[in-house]
């Protein structure tokens, strides 16, 4: 028998109780996802931080697909659907509040991360 | 056919972003009657924004070169070292939150407050992502133009 717990102040109108799986955590493909996403934002920035100091990264990914943006286009979305996957066959799960945030901090630490990178370099 | 391509690319983000506050308003009243509109919404997202990176990307990789080194040799050479190498880099977080959105939207919103809230925060920083990426955009393309004006190149201005 799930436990049963009051729906927090804001969200929703149609009752008032929820099972706590409803209520707080995401599992399955929407929290692991969520966590990948995350973890492929702040990924595309630390890539394009190393890739525009150090060239020879640059050439490299250049000479894989004969331009460095598709390569990191391709990285990025690879690092999102591998750390997914890994993420989903482990059962994961995660609140949804904190990975609200998670996703919400890694954008604007990533956004904030590239123009300042751009501004200062 | 590069112009195509380069009017294209902007309109499928404008579309995207769209799609995105379609989603975020269908997310605030989620309920059952709407559980459909708000699938369809994040594919459309997806599909906008994908449309918007394969196009954006093609023109960058294969026309942008040239007006590159015209705008770093014009009166604004920060529109391509500050704005487009921002943007460049910047476009992949909203497509990677649009390639997600459809995946936590499947779930059903008005039941899964947890879902609801993620959907609302993926949607609202795809838009707000996707209007700094538009504006960089103009500034990028107004750079080119006061290039060419600058070194007299007829009909530029």
């Amino acid at each position: 028998m799930s436990s049963t717990v009051q729906r927090g102040a804001g969200i929703g109108a149609a009752s008032t109780e929820r099972t706590t799986t409803q209520i707080g955590l995401l599992d399955h493909a929407a929290a692991a996802f969520g966590l990948s996403a995350a973890i492929a934002i702040v990924f595309n920035t630390v890539l394009a931080w190393i890739k525009d100091a150090y060239d020879p990264l640059n050439s490299l990914m250049a000479s894989l697909t004969g331009h460095h943006w598709i390569t990191r286009g391709l990285a990025d979305i690879a690092v999102f659907v591998i750390v997914g996957v890994v993420f989903m066959r482990r059962d994961f799960n995660m609140d949804g509040t904190k990975l609200a945030c998670l996703v919400a901090g890694s954008v604007i630490v990533s956004g904030a991360g590239l123009a300042l990178w751009f501004v200062l370099v | 056919m590069s112009d195509i391509i380069l009017f294209a690319h902007p309109t499928f983000g404008v579309l995207g972003i769209l799609a995105s506050v379609w989603i975020l308003v269908e997310a605030l009243n989620a309920s059952e009657a709407n559980q459909g509109r708000i699938r369809l919404a994040a594919y459309a997202v997806t599909a906008c924004i994908v449309c918007a990176w394969i196009l954006g990307g093609f023109w960058y990789v294969n026309y942008y070169y040239a007006e590159k080194a015209i705008i770093l040799k014009g009166p604004w050479p920060f529109a391509h070292s500050l704005f487009m190498e921002t943007k460049e880099h910047l476009f992949f977080i909203p497509l990677i939150l649009a390639l997600y959105l459809p995946i936590v939207a499947a779930r059903k919103l008005a039941a899964n407050a947890a879902a609801r809230a993620v959907v609302m925060v993926v949607a609202t920083f795809i838009i707000l992502n996707g209007l700094a990426i538009e504006g960089a955009g103009a500034i990028i393309n107004y750079g080119a133009k006061i290039a060419f004006i600058h070194t007299g190149v007829k009909g530029a201005e």
